[in-house]
C-alpha cells in the first residue's frame, strides 16, 4: 500500500518540476531533481525510513540560497512558488507515516496551483490538471489501501485512475458552473506583480551585417482583432515597433528625440481593434501605422512608437485605435533633427557616397527622381533576397552595394536610407512587422515573427513617405506575406537549402498556426474570462446583475443534482432485470393482501395465489418458467416475453375471480 | 457538566439510533461530515480563492472552483457508502461470562456495489470491504459479568474517497443478551473423571430410537442402513445414565454468585455425559432433559436468577 501511494507522491513531484524547470533558476531544479532521484531510488529499493534531519537542513538552505541569490528575496511571486516547491519537498523527504502523505498531497494540490502564477498557458493548465489528478489518486489510494493489499500494477493504476476520473467527470458540472457563474469580485488587497526583464523579437538595435543567416520563427508576435474589411489590404499593413535614426556604421540605434512623448486626437475614420502581444511583457506595441493606444498605461512617442509607461503583465487585449488612411502629416525638423537624420561618416563608404552623388546628379538634384532612380538602380544590378546573405565587414554598405548583393529587409532598408542621406535627403529606419495572417476561424490577424520586417521613411516636402526598398527586389515578399513567400521561393532559404527544410518549415508553419490559435481560444476565453467578459456574456443571457448570478448558480447546481439523480435512478432501474420488473409490475395491480411477503418465495406466492382459483395452469407455468430464468439462467428475450405474458394471463384470472365473488 | 452533556449525547444517540434486528440506512440515518483532513482542504480552498481573485488568476479561481466541487461530490459518493445498506444485527440467545459472545452484522445490498465501511466498537476499529450483495462481519466480546448486556454503540463509517469528508451511523441494538455464569470446572476439582459416553470398551447394551441431543458418533449406521429406522446404540455407561436435579438449595456454596456458578458447571457436565437434568430455582424450575435448548433455557434462567 505504501509503495503504491509513493508512487503518486513521485509521479506529483515529477509534474511540478516539469512545471517549474522553464520559471525556476537552473541551479534550483537541479537540486530538486536530484532529490527527485534520491526519493526514486529510496522507491525503488522500497524502504520507507525518512532521510536524516541534516540532509534535509542541508537542502532547505541550499534551496533557499539559491532562490534568494536569484531573486534577492523570499518573497513575491516567482520567489514564493520557488519556496513553496522547496518546502514541498522537503516535506516529502521527511514524511514518514500517512498522516505525513495527506499533508503532501494537500500541500501538493497548493504548489501546483500556484505554478499558475507563473504562466496561465494551456500547456502549464495540463500540468496542473495532471498533478491534481495525481493528487486525487494519492488521496485515494490512502484511503483504500486500508482495505486492499494489493500489488503495485499498471492494471491497478489504470483503474485507480478511472475512479478518479468519474469522479472528477461528476464534478465537472458543478465546476463549471461556478466557473461561469460566480461573481468576480476585484482583488482584496495588492500583491506584487513580478518584475523580470522582458525580451521580445524586436530589439531596439539594428546592425544588418552580422547576421548571416536570419532564423525563421514562426512563433507568434501578436494577434489583431478587428474587422479586417476595414483594414488595408496586406501589402500596406505596415506595424510599427520604432524607429531607428543613428548608425555609426555597423549599428543602428534610435536617438533621444523618439523618447518624446506624442499627442494625437482620434479622428472620424479611426477604426478600433485590439491588439494581443503574444509575450505578455513585450517593449513595444506593434500597431498599425498610424495608432494610438486607448489604454492609459501606454504611451505614444514621436517616432509613433507605442510602449507601455509600467511594466504589467497582461493577458488581456489591449484597445487601440486606427487613424486610418490619414495622408502623412506634416512635421517640421528641428535643426538637431535635420542633422540627425542626414548624418554619416564621410570617411566609410565612399563608393556608395559617389554613387548617391552620380544619380543625385542624374536626377538632376530632385528628390523625388532621385528616389526612383535609387530604386531603379537596385532592380537593375540583380539583387537577391535572401535569408542567409553572409556576414558584412569594413564598409559595410560599399560592400553590399556593389559585391554580395545578398541580403534581406534589413539591408536594404539601411543602405537605401544611407544612398538617400548622402544625397543630403532626411531618411531613417524604422522596423516592425509586416503582413501577417488570417487566423484559422478567419475571427482575428495573427503576424507571426517571421513577418518582422525594417523599412525606410524619407522625409519629403515636410512629410516623411515611407519606402520599402524590399519591395523593389521581392515583390511577393510584400504582397503574399513573408509565410507564403518562404513557402514558395526555396531560393530565399540560401544555397544549401534542401527540400525537407521547406517541408519542415510547412509542416510546423501548420502546427503553429493550430497552437496559436487554441492559445488564443484559451487566454481569450478562459484565461481572460474576466469581470468584464461575464457581464457581456451573462447580459446576452438576460442576466445583469450579481444576485441574477447567484441565483442562476444555485438553480444550475440544483438542476445537476436532479439530473445526478435521476441519472442513478435509471441505472438502478436498469440493474433489475427485466423479469424482476415484470413482477414489480404484476404486484402493482393486485390489492394489497395478495402482494408478495417478505418470507414468501415467488413459488409459495403464486401458490397462494393460485389456491382461491380454480385454473391454477398458469401460475404453475409461471413459476416453472420464473425458475427456469432464475435458476437455470436461461434469460434470453424469449422467455422474458413468455414470463410477461403468463404473468399477464395470472392478472386475468384474479382479476376475473374477483369479479365472480 | 462535560459527563452530563455526553451522556445526554448518547442518550440521544441511543434513542435515534436504536436499532431491532435489522436495519436499512436511510437518509435521516446517515450522518455526513467534513472529515480531519477535509479541513485542511477546506483551507486549501480558501487559499487558492483568494490568490485567484487577488492575483486576477483565472486559472487559479478555476482550480478553486475544481477542488470545490470535488469536495461536494466527496459529500455525496461518501453518503452514498452507507446510504441504501441494510444491516441485519444477529444477536446469540445467551451469552456466558468468560467466553466469547459474538455480534453477527449482516451487511446487505441490492445491487453489489463496492463499499469501504469502517466499523468502530468499544476500543476496536475493523475495516470491512464489500463488494457482494451480502457480507458478515463477527463482533466479538468477552463479557466479564453475569446478568443483562447491553451491547455498546457500534459505529459504522466511510470515509472514502479521498478521506475529506466522512459519513457515519450509529447502532444501537435494542435488544440486550442475557449472559449466564461460568460453570465452576468440577473435572479440575475431582481427578476421577467419569467415563466419557464414547468409550468404545463399553459394553453395548441395547438400541434405541433418536432423541434429539443425541450424539451422531453413537447412531447405528447398519440398522439405519437397513431401514430399520434412525436408532442410536447405548452402552452400558450410559445406560444407567443419571438424571439430575439440580436444586438451589442443595448446592454447597456460601454466595449467590458461587452457587449459580456450581449449578452451571452441573449443567455443563450433565450436558457433556449426556444425562437428563433438571434445574431447581427459588423462583423457577426446568423440567428435566438435555440437549442444546435445555441449555439454552437453563442458561437463561441462570442468566436471570
Amino acid at each position: 500500500m505504501t509503495k503504491q501511494v509513493y508512487f503518486c507522491v513521485l509521479a506529483v513531484l515529477a509534474f511540478i518540476l516539469l512545471g517549474q524547470t522553464t520559471f525556476a533558476p537552473a541551479a534550483l531544479t537541479g537540486l530538486w531533481a536530484v532529490v527527485w532521484l534520491l526519493l526514486v531510488r529510496r522507491y525503488r529499493k522500497q524502504s520507507w525510513v525518512p532521510f536524516p534531519k541534516w540532509f534535509l537542513v542541508i537542502f532547505i538552505l541550499l534551496s533557499l540560497g539559491i532562490v534568494y541569490g536569484n531573486y534577492q528575496t523570499i518573497f513575491g511571486v516567482e520567489a514564493g512558488v520557488a519556496f513553496l516547491s522547496t518546502c514541498l519537498f522537503a516535506k516529502c523527504l521527511e514524511a514518514k507515516n500517512t498522516r505525513d502523505l495527506l499533508i503532501v498531497f494537500n500541500f501538493a494540490l497548493f504548489v501546483s496551483a500556484s505554478l499558475l502564477l507563473h504562466s496561465q498557458a494551456f500547456w502549464m493548465a495540463l500540468i496542473v490538471f495532471t498533478a491534481f489528478l495525481m493528487c486525487l489518486v494519492g488521496l485515494y489510494r490512502i484511503q483504500t489501501g486500508l482495505f486492499n493489499q494489493t500489488k503495485l500494477s499498471s492494471n491497478q493504476l489504470k483503474q485507480d485512475v478511472k475512479q478518479i476520473f468519474k469522479f472528477v467527470g461528476i464534478a465537472i458540472p458543478f465546476f463549471l458552473i461556478l466557473f461561469i457563474f460566480f461573481p468576480r469580485l476585484p482583488p482584496l488587497w495588492a500583491v506584487p506583480i513580478q518584475s523580470n526583464q522582458a525580451t521580445t523579437g524586436i530589439s531596439d538595435r539594428m546592425s544588418p551585417g552580422d547576421i548571416a543567416q536570419l532564423s525563421q520563427s514562426s512563433a507568434l508576435a501578436f494577434r489583431v482583432v478587428a474587422n479586417m474589411s476595414q483594414f488595408p489590404s496586406r501589402s500596406e499593413l505596415y506595424w510599427r515597433a520604432l524607429v531607428l535614426d543613428q548608425y555609426d556604421g555597423a549599428t543602428w540605434t534610435s536617438s533621444f528625440f523618439n523618447q518624446q512623448i506624442k499627442n494625437v486626437q482620434s479622428t472620424a475614420s479611426s477604426v478600433p481593434y485590439q491588439y494581443l502581444a503574444a509575450d505578455e511583457q513585450a517593449n513595444w506595441i506593434m500597431g498599425l501605422e498610424y495608432s494610438i493606444p486607448q489604454e492609459r498605461y501606454l504611451q505614444l512617442y514621436q517616432d509613433n512608437s507605442i510602449r507601455p509607461t509600467k511594466l504589467v503583465k497582461r493577458n488581456v487585449p489591449i484597445q487601440m485605435l486606427w487613424l486610418g488612411r490619414l495622408p502623412a502629416e506634416e512635421v517640421v525638423l528641428s535643426l538637431r533633427q535635420q542633422e540627425l537624420n542626414l548624418s554619416f561618416d564621410e570617411g566609410r563608404d565612399i563608393k556608395a557616397q559617389q554613387l548617391a552623388h552620380m544619380l543625385f546628379e542624374q536626377s538632376q538634384k530632385q528628390p523625388e527622381k532621385y528616389l526612383q532612380s535609387v530604386l531603379a538602380w537596385y532592380r537593375k544590378n540583380g539583387f537577391v533576397y535572401t535569408l542567409t546573405p553572409g556576414t558584412l565587414g569594413g564598409d559595410r554598405i560599399d560592400q553590399f552595394l556593389f559585391s554580395s548583393r545578398k541580403g534581406f529587409c534589413e539591408h536594404y532598408a539601411s543602405s537605401f536610407v544611407m544612398l538617400m542621406r548622402y544625397a543630403g535627403i532626411p531618411a531613417r529606419v524604422v522596423t516592425g512587422y509586416q503582413g501577417g495572417q488570417l487566423a484559422p476561424d478567419g475571427q482575428s490577424w495573427e503576424v507571426r515573427q517571421l513577418d518582422a520586417h525594417a523599412w525606410s521613411e524619407v522625409y519629403l516636402n515636410g512629410k516623411w513617405k515611407r519606402i520599402d526598398s524590399t519591395a523593389m527586389i521581392a515583390p511577393q515578399r510584400i504582397d503574399t506575406g513573408m509565410q507564403d513567400y518562404l513557402a514558395q521561393d526555396q531560393n530565399v532559404w540560401g544555397d544549401e537549402s534542401k527540400a525537407w527544410r521547406l517541408q519542415q518549415f510547412k509542416f510546423l508553419k501548420n502546427m503553429r498556426i493550430w497552437s496559436d490559435y487554441l492559445s488564443y481560444q484559451w487566454q481569450s476565453k478562459v484565461v481572460g474570462y474576466d469581470a468584464d467578459k461575464q457581464k457581456n456574456w451573462l447580459s446576452r443571457l438576460g442576466l445583469d446583475s450579481s444576485y441574477a448570478y447567484a441565483i442562476v448558480l444555485i438553480v444550475g447546481v440544483f438542476a445537476i443534482l436532479i439530473v445526478y439523480v435521476g441519472i442513478y435512478w435509471w441505472r438502478q432501474r436498469r440493474q433489475q432485470a427485466d423479469y424482476q420488473r415484470a413482477v414489480l409490475k404484476f404486484q402493482k395491480q393486485l390489492p394489497r393482501n395478495l402482494h408478495k411477503q417478505q418470507a414468501e418465495t415467488f413459488q409459495e406466492w403464486m401458490q397462494r395465489l393460485a389456491s382461491q382459483l380454480e385454473n391454477k395452469q398458469v401460475f404453475e407455468q409461471a413459476i416453472v418458467l420464473y425458475q427456469q430464468i432464475v435458476f437455470l439462467e436461461q434469460q434470453d428475450s424469449a422467455n422474458t416475453q413468455d414470463f410477461k405474458r403468463l404473468l399477464k394471463d395470472c392478472a386475468i384470472a384474479l382479476k376475473q375471480s374477483q369479479k365472480n365473488l | 457538566m462535560q459527563t452530563g452533556l455526553k451522556q445526554q449525547v448518547n442518550q440521544w444517540i441511543a434513542k435515534r439510533f436504536q436499532v431491532d434486528r435489522s436495519k436499512t440506512l436511510r437518509q435521516k440515518d446517515v450522518l455526513v461530515f467534513i472529515y480531519k483532513q477535509g479541513f485542511l482542504y477546506l483551507v486549501l480552498i480558501l487559499i487558492t480563492f483568494i490568490a485567484g481573485i487577488n492575483y486576477a488568476n483565472n486559472l487559479i479561481l478555476g482550480f478553486c472552483f475544481l477542488i470545490s466541487a470535488i469536495l461536494c461530490i466527496s459529500f455525496y459518493l461518501t453518503f452514498k457508502q452507507l446510504h441504501d445498506l441494510q444491516i441485519d444485527v444477529v444477536m446469540p440467545e445467551v451469552g456466558q461470562v468468560d467466553q466469547v459472545l459474538s455480534l453477527k452484522l449482516l451487511f446487505k445490498q441490492s445491487v453489489a456495489s463496492a463499499r469501504y465501511l469502517r466499523i468502530e466498537w468499544q476500543t476496536q476499529e475493523q475495516s470491512v470491504y464489500i463488494d457482494q450483495t451480502q457480507h458478515s462481519v463477527e463482533l466479538a466480546v468477552m463479557p466479564d459479568k453475569r446478568g443483562l448486556y447491553a451491547f455498546e454503540t457500534i459505529k459504522i463509517y466511510s470515509t472514502y474517497p479521498l478521506g475529506l469528508v466522512r459519513a457515519w451511523t450509529y447502532l444501537y441494538p435494542k435488544h440486550k443478551v442475557w449472559v449466564a455464569p461460568k460453570g465452576y470446572d468440577w473435572q479440575k476439582e475431582h481427578k476421577n473423571k467419569p467415563t466419557s459416553a464414547q468409550d468404545s470398551l463399553d459394553e453395548f447394551k441395547e438400541l434405541r430410537g433418536f432423541q434429539h441431543g443425541d450424539s451422531y458418533q453413537n447412531v447405528a449406521w447398519k440398522q439405519v442402513a437397513r431401514g430399520q429406522g434412525f436408532l442410536i446404540k447405548m452402552f452400558e455407561a450410559q445406560a444407567n445414565h443419571q438424571h439430575l436435579e439440580i436444586d438451589y438449595q442443595q448446592i454447597p456454596a456460601q454466595s449467590h454468585e458461587d452457587k449459580l456458578s456450581f449449578m452451571m458447571g452441573l449443567i455443563e457436565q450433565c450436558e457433556q455425559l449426556g444425562d437428563d437434568y433438571a434445574l431447581i430455582l427459588p423462583h423457577a424450575r426446568l423440567e428435566s432433559g438435555q440437549g442444546q435448548s435445555q441449555l439454552i433455557q437453563a442458561k437463561l434462567l441462570l442468566a436471570q436468577a
